[in-house]
This record gives structure tokens, C-alpha cells and sequence, in this order.
């Protein structure tokens, strides 16, 4: 190759800062895991004390007849005083048997399970929580709400270990782990279980040593009455992230967000991609309403909060615009391998390397986390990325190998071969979110479940949360119809 | 639960979380380990 001119000079530095930017989320995750360790001393223990104040649960109900029972019946097991629990199930006007299932605790139990009917319904989960906690906080017993989904079944010792953060007055909401608790897990209910160790376990961790919390998970929150008072008494409306919104809320006020790792809840999650894909399009459409809500809170930092410091806006912005850094990257790549093949391959290996050594240490780290998740989903661990990245991490560690392999399978390379090679290799990313993409409708052919399986597993687990948020890009732009849709829930959780 | 107990477990899960160095270390070592394989691989 001839030497480049100076406009070929720029093009390729200009192409090597996109690849760098495009590597953001390798960064952030390195930076999420490196942080991790230091929960061991930067933690909220030494401000923990014996605590049990009037908590009443608020539980958001429609159509819950198959597991609202389960979700009553640990609640008044769990290991916390009896006289200072009271629940309060909210019916969204459900068509179901939960009437008949919370007036039949009620009546078991008059006076610590209650049953309020709303006779419009289908407005969304927040106007059914508001509903809830008008009637609670009007009542000056309550101390703290715990706001919880119906399907949610507790650890007897979980309210407990939530609301000895509440003695530090600083503290204004406390969430738990939400662990998936299905006792028929399927293959995509363990790579849930893993995400679940990734963004909870390890991310939530970081984010208590870092002072910001993202989400206070909306299957478990125990909020101090201040901090429900000072937002107003209600949770934001008019957004499909909720949970997020009243997060952010309580810490744009100078509340602390507190994540108890060792408060376990065990939930339900979606087994078809189809019922995932729904779940987390509601999500990240909610992320992507967040984003435009708080513009003026990113990368500005206060003495109030530390929503605005960097470390939270790159973790946030990583994860918004996942896609974006991904398509990024593969494109600059594609770029120079016209430009210079060399460039490509030299930056190439060091963005596969990269990514190899931070997923091996993510990985491995989050394994231990939780063992009993770690010894069910070791499998989907080891395949989060999907089998084709691992292939291009085996490639960039070992090229000569991968080389030696190559030739032995289809002979000597053209040029032209070698471009292909190469093609695929740069834009594997996007091929990936396709692929992912491609996975959603295939599951709906006779057949398809099996399929959609495979894809997964080639294609990672990873790129299907990329691609639905892809998906929440175009939804959000063509202003789609954002109204709730609910996640089926039959009662698989066992505890 | 009176609040001996529950100091103690307040204690007992802050020495818990002390785990997560040693963890952390052992994945460092398997990232280590196959910086090293490569390196003896690309001699």
C-alpha cells in the first residue's frame, strides 16, 4: 500500500477516535468491575442499625388471580413485626378471580391485608400505585411503603435487611435483588438470571460506592414517608420508567438510594424473546424518555446528587446508546479496512482483545456473586456474548492459530477471500443485532422456539437487548403507542 | 428479632461483602492466565 497523503492521514485518525468511541461500553463495564470490589469497605453497614418502622406495602394488582395469593402469604410470614406490616393490594379493575383472592385474605386477616378497588383501570402502574399510597400516606401510622409487584415472593429476612437503611435519615428509598425464582427455567429465564447478577449484584454495588443508583428496582422499594413526601406523594406519571423517575426524583432532592444485596426477592421473568422483547421495549423506551427529561442533569455535577457526575452519565449513556457505540465502531473499522488493511486488523485485535479480557473478568467476577445462579447459568455466562463474538475473541487472541485453521479448512486466500473474512469479522456487531432481530420473528414459525434458541445463543444475549433498543429508538420516534403493557405472570416462582 | 441479633447480622453481611476482593482477585488471575497462554502461544 502506498503512504497516505494528508487527508488519508486525518480520515484515519478521525476513523481510530469513532473505533475508541465506539469501545465505550468495553470501557464502562471495565470501569463498573473494577469498581466493584470497593463495596467490600464503601458500603452503607456502618450506618445500618436495628430498624422496624410502620411499613405499608403497596401492591399493584390487575389480574393477578394466579400468584397474588402466594405474594400475601410470604408477606405475612416475613420475618418483621406483625403489628407494623400492612398491606394494601390495589385492584386496577381486574376481570380475574383477585378480588375474591385479596377479600378472602382480607377477611383472614382483618386489618393487615386490605383490599382497594379501582373501578377504571388500565391507565398504567403508576396511577394504580398512586392510587395506593393516596390512601396510605393520608394515614399518619405509615412510616414507610414498600412498593412491590404482585408476583414477588420476599426471603423471609428481605424487609428486615431493607429497613435497617432506613435508620440513616439521609436515606430516602432502599431495593433488594431481584433474583429469577422460576422453578421450570427455560434457556432464556437463565441468561435473565445472569443479566439479573450482571445489573444488579454488580452494577448496583458500583453504583452504591459511586453514590447515584439508576433504578430502585419496581418489584422492590421501601421508601421513607419523607422521601415519598418530598416527591410530591405520588410516582411520575406520564412516563413508561416509573421506577427510574422516582429514583432520580428522591436524589435530584439530596436523598440517598441504598442497594441491599443481601435482600433477596425472587420474581418471574418472560420465557418466549417475544414476551421479553415487550417487557424491555417498555424499558428502554422509558430510558429514552428519562434521557430527554433530564437533560440538563447529565454531566453536571452538584452537591445535591451525583446523577450528574461522569462516572453516572457514561454508565447511563453506554447503555442507552448501546447500538449507536456499536454501529459506530463496526463502521469506522469497515472503514479503514478499505483505507488500510493493516490499521483495521492492528485495531481490530486491540478492540477484540479488549472486550475478551474485560468479559472474562466480568464474567468469572459475576459467577461467584451468586452461586446458585452462577451454577444454573454457567452456560448462558459463558455464551452471554453469543458463540459468534466468542469465535472473534478466540480470533484476536490467537490470530496465528485462527490463521493456521483457516487455511486448513479452505486453502490458500485469495485477496478477495480475505476481504469477506475480514467483512465479516468488522461488522460482526451489527450482524449480530440482526441476527438478534431475526430471532424475534422466527419464534412465532412452527419450530421457531427451538430456533430462536440457537440464535441466541450464536448471536448473544446481549445483542437481543442492543436490538430492542433499536427498537425503542423507532418506537419513541414515530411516537408509537406507549400505553402498559403488562408481563404475564403464572405463579412459577417458588421459594 | 431483638436488636442483638440484628446488629450481629448488619455485621455478619458487611464481612460478607469483604468477599468481593478475593473474587475479584480470582478472576483477575484467569484474565492473567490466559494473557499468559497467549503470550507463550505467539512466540
Amino acid at each position: 500500500m502506498s503512504t497516505p497523503n494528508g487527508f488519508e492521514v486525518a480520515l484515519i485518525v478521525f476513523l481510530l477516535v469513532c473505533v475508541l468511541l465506539g469501545t465505550t461500553p468495553v470501557f464502562n463495564t471495565a470501569f463498573q468491575f473494577l469498581v466493584l470490589p470497593f463495596h467490600a469497605f464503601k458500603n452503607h453497614y456502618r450506618r445500618a442499625a436495628p430498624y422496624t418502622p410502620n411499613i405499608a406495602v403497596v401492591v399493584p394488582a390487575w389480574n393477578e388471580g394466579l400468584v397474588i395469593g402466594a405474594s400475601i402469604d410470604r408477606l405475612l410470614t416475613l420475618e418483621y413485626p406483625h403489628d407494623r406490616l400492612r398491606i394494601y393490594v390495589v385492584d386496577d379493575a381486574s376481570t380475574d378471580s383477585t378480588p375474591d383472592v385479596v377479600l378472602g385474605k382480607a377477611a383472614e386477616h382483618p386489618g393487615r391485608v386490605v383490599h382497594l378497588r379501582r373501578e377504571q383501570g388500565g391507565e398504567g402502574k403508576a396511577h394504580t400505585l398512586n392510587h395506593g399510597l393516596s390512601r396510605v400516606l393520608a394515614d399518619p401510622w405509615t412510616e414507610a411503603v414498600l412498593i412491590m409487584d404482585a408476583d414477588v415472593i420476599f426471603a423471609r429476612d428481605s424487609l428486615r435487611k431493607m429497613s435497617r437503611h432506613l435508620a440513616d435519615e439521609r436515606v430516602g428509598a432502599v431495593t433488594a435483588y431481584i433474583a429469577e425464582g422460576s422453578h421450570d427455567r427455560n434457556y432464556l429465564t437463565r441468561f435473565i438470571g445472569m443479566e439479573y447478577v450482571l445489573a444488579q449484584l454488580a452494577s448496583r454495588r458500583t453504583q452504591n460506592v459511586l453514590g447515584a443508583i439508576a433504578c430502585l428496582a419496581g418489584g422492590a422499594q421501601l421508601h421513607a414517608r419523607a422521601n415519598l413526601e418530598a416527591i410530591g406523594g405520588r410516582i411520575p406519571t406520564g412516563t413508561l420508567a416509573e421506577d427510574t423517575m422516582t429514583t432520580f426524583e428522591g436524589q435530584l432532592r439530596g436523598r440517598r438510594m441504598v442497594f441491599e444485596p443481601h435482600a433477596v426477592v425472587l420474581a418471574e421473568e418472560p420465557r418466549t424473546v417475544d414476551a421479553l422483547w415487550k417487557q424491555r421495549l417498555r424499558w428502554a423506551r422509558g430510558n429514552v424518555q428519562l434521557t430527554s427529561i433530564y437533560r440538563k442533569v447529565w454531566f453536571r455535577p452538584s452537591r445535591l446528587h451525583r446523577l450528574g457526575s461522569l462516572s453516572f452519565g457514561l454508565s447511563w449513556f453506554s447503555i442507552l446508546l448501546l447500538p449507536v457505540w456499536l454501529l459506530l465502531a463496526s463502521a469506522a473499522l469497515f472503514a479503514l479496512l478499505l483505507l488500510h488493511s493493516g490499521i483495521a486488523e492492528a485495531v481490530f485485535r486491540f478492540m477484540w482483545i479488549l472486550a475478551a479480557c474485560t468479559y472474562l473478568f466480568s464474567m468469572l467476577y459475576a459467577v461467584q456473586l451468586d452461586g446458585r445462579t452462577g451454577r444454573r447459568s454457567w452456560r448462558e455466562a459463558l455464551l452471554f456474548p453469543g458463540l459468534g463474538a466468542m469465535i472473534l475473541m478466540a480470533i484476536a487472541l490467537f490470530p496465528r492459530f485462527s490463521d493456521a485453521l483457516l487455511t486448513d479448512w479452505l486453502g490458500a486466500l485469495t485477496p478477495e477471500d480475505r476481504f469477506v473474512y475480514a467483512s465479516i469479522l468488522y461488522l460482526w456487531g451489527p450482524i449480530s443485532m440482526l441476527g438478534a432481530w431475526a430471532a424475534r420473528w422466527v419464534e412465532r414459525l412452527p419450530g421457531g422456539r427451538f430456533v430462536a434458541g440457537l440464535c441466541i445463543y450464536v448471536f448473544g444475549y446481549g445483542s437481543l437487548l442492543c436490538a430492542i433498543t433499536v427498537d425503542s429508538y423507532i418506537k419513541e420516534w414515530r411516537r408509537a403507542d406507549a400505553s402498559w403493557v403488562k408481563t404475564e405472570k403464572v405463579g412459577r416462582v417458588v421459594s | 428479632m431483638s436488636p442483638a441479633p440484628e446488629l450481629d447480622e448488619i455485621a455478619r453481611d458487611a464481612r460478607r461483602e469483604r468477599r468481593l476482593v478475593p473474587q475479584a482477585l480470582i478472576a483477575l488471575a484467569a484474565v492473567a492466565a490466559i494473557a499468559v497462554v497467549r503470550e507463550l502461544f505467539l512466540r
